[in-house]
C-alpha cells in the first residue's frame, strides 16, 4: 500500500510550510506509481505533534495536482494516527478541496474527491 | 523637522494606548522626515507583548531609514529587566537603536518559551516551531493539546508574516507563559513592518475593486478562504486560529495599519474598528493554560 510517513520522511514533529509540502512531490509520485493501479495513498501521522492547515492544503495540492482536472485519477487518501484534535484542523481544507471526509477507525480518516 | 517624541503611558498594552497624534507618523512613508525619534518608556509600570512588538517594529523601521532612534527604558527595574530578558534591547541595539541604560543582567525570572526572535524565512519559522514544540513539551507547562495549539498559532502567524508582509525589517515573534494564579496563560505574538493586510488582500483581483478599510480587511482576513492569492483553497491560517483554536476563553487581537480587530473567545464576538496606526501588522493571541 503506498504510504507516506511524515515523521520518517522529515524527522520533524511540526510541519507548517508550503515549501516543505511541495518537497513531498517526488515521494508522492513514487509511492503512487508503486501502487500498481491501487489508487489509495496512506498518510501516516505517527509521532507528528503539529501539522498546520497550510501544510495540509499544499500537500493535497501535491497529491491531487498530479492529474489536473481528472477527478477519476485523484487518489483516496487515508490519514492514519490522526487524532480528533489534529483532524479538526483539516476539515475546512478538505471542504475547500471539495473532498468528503469519513472516520473509518480510531485515529483513522478517509478523504476523497466528492 | 525636529525630534518625534512618543511617550508611553504607565500601562502600555498596545499601540491604542499611545497618543494618536504621535503614532500617526508612519515610518514606512517616504515623507517621514523627522530628524530623530525618541520612544520614552520611562513611566511604564508594565509593557505587554503587543506593546513590545510595536516598540520593536516602529524603532526598527525608523533605524532602517537611517534616522537616529532612541529608546528610553522603563524606570521601574523589573519592567526593564523583563524587556531585557525578552531580548528587545538586544534586537534594537543590534539595529543601531540607542538604548539609554546601563547593563541589565539577564534574570531568567520570566517564563519565556520563545524570546523576541527575528523571522526571516519560511524555513526559519519551521525550525523555530519545532524548537518551540520541544521546549513546551520539555517544560511541561500545560496539556499536550495546548502545546499543539500554541505551536500552530505561532506557525501560521509567522508564515503569514514572512510570506505576505513584504516587511523591510522582516518579522518578529515571541511566546511567553504567564504563571498567574488562578489563570495561567500563554501569549503568542507576531508582528512585521510590512504592507498591511489591506494592501496584501488587494493583490487578489477579487478584493482589488473593493473600497476596503483597514479594519474591514482584517475582518475579511479571518474568513474562510480569504487570501491575497487567487488560490481558492488558501486563506485557512487566520480563519483556523479565529474560529477553531480561539474558543473557549481565548483572545485574539489583530492590528494592521489603522485597523484593529478584537475577538473574544468567551462570547465569540468579533469587533473591528479604526484604531491607532500600527506600521505593518501585529497579531496577538492569549490562551489560558
Amino acid at each position: 500500500m503506498p504510504t507516506l510517513n511524515l515523521y520518517e520522511t522529515t524527522k520533524r514533529r511540526a510541519l507548517s510550510s508550503r515549501d516543505t509540502a511541495r518537497s513531498f512531490a517526488p515521494r508522492v509520485n513514487r509511492e503512487l506509481a508503486s501502487g500498481n493501479g491501487v489508487c489509495t495513498l496512506t498518510i501516516d501521522f505517527e509521532n507528528m505533534a503539529v501539522v498546520t492547515p497550510s501544510f495540509f492544503d499544499e500537500l493535497l495540492h501535491v497529491i491531487n495536482g498530479r492529474a489536473p482536472g481528472d477527478r477519476s485519477s485523484a487518489p483516496v487518501i487515508d490519514l492514519t494516527n490522526t487524532s480528533q484534535n489534529q483532524f479538526a484542523r483539516f476539515r475546512s481544507v478538505c471542504k475547500a478541496h471539495e473532498m468528503t471526509t469519513e472516520k473509518v477507525g480510531p485515529d483513522h480518516w478517509r478523504i476523497s474527491k466528492a | 523637522m525636529a525630534t518625534l517624541e512618543i511617550r508611553a503611558p504607565r500601562q502600555f498594552n498596545h499601540t491604542g494606548d499611545l497618543p494618536e497624534y504621535q503614532v500617526r507618523n508612519d515610518p514606512r512613508n517616504q515623507d517621514f522626515d523627522w530628524e530623530s525619534v525618541r520612544i520614552d518608556l520611562s513611566s511604564c509600570d508594565f509593557v505587554r507583548p503587543p506593546a513590545v512588538l510595536w516598540c520593536t517594529i516602529y524603532s526598527l523601521l525608523v533605524a532602517e531609514k537611517g534616522i537616529p532612534c532612541e529608546l528610553v527604558v522603563p524606570s521601574r527595574h523589573n519592567v526593564a529587566t523583563y524587556l531585557n530578558d525578552l531580548g528587545m534591547f538586544a534586537v534594537l541595539r543590534d539595529a543601531g537603536v540607542g538604548i539609554n541604560h546601563l547593563e541589565i543582567p539577564n534574570t531568567e525570572r520570566w517564563q519565556l518559551v520563545l524570546p523576541l526572535t527575528r523571522l526571516r524565512s519560511i524555513s526559519e519559522v519551521e525550525d523555530l516551531e519545532n524548537s518551540l514544540m520541544e521546549n513546551l513539551e520539555r517544560r511541561d507547562l500545560s496539556s499536550t493539546n495546548l502545546h499543539a495549539d500554541v505551536t500552530v498559532v505561532f506557525a501560521e502567524l509567522g508564515n503569514n508574516a514572512v510570506e505576505h508582509a513584504q516587511s523591510p525589517i522582516d518579522a518578529y515573534g515571541l511566546v511567553q507563559f504567564y504563571d498567574w494564579y488562578p489563570h495561567p496563560r500563554f501569549v503568542c505574538a507576531v508582528a512585521d513592518g510590512g504592507i498591511g493586510i489591506r494592501a496584501s488582500l488587494r493583490k487578489n483581483p477579487e478584493y482589488s475593486g473593493n473600497a476596503l478599510t483597514d479594519w474591514g480587511a482584517i475582518e475579511y482576513s479571518i474568513q474562510e478562504n480569504t487570501s491575497g492569492t487567487s488560490d481558492r483553497t488558501r486563506g485557512m491560517g487566520l480563519h483556523h486560529i479565529a474560529n477553531d483554536i480561539l474558543p473557549p476563553n481565548r483572545e485574539l487581537n489583530i492590528n494592521s495599519d489603522s485597523g484593529f480587530l478584537h475577538t473574544d473567545g468567551k462570547t465569540l464576538q468579533t469587533s473591528s474598528r479604526r484604531g491607532n496606526l500600527f506600521p505593518g501588522t501585529s497579531a496577538f493571541i492569549n490562551v489560558p493554560a
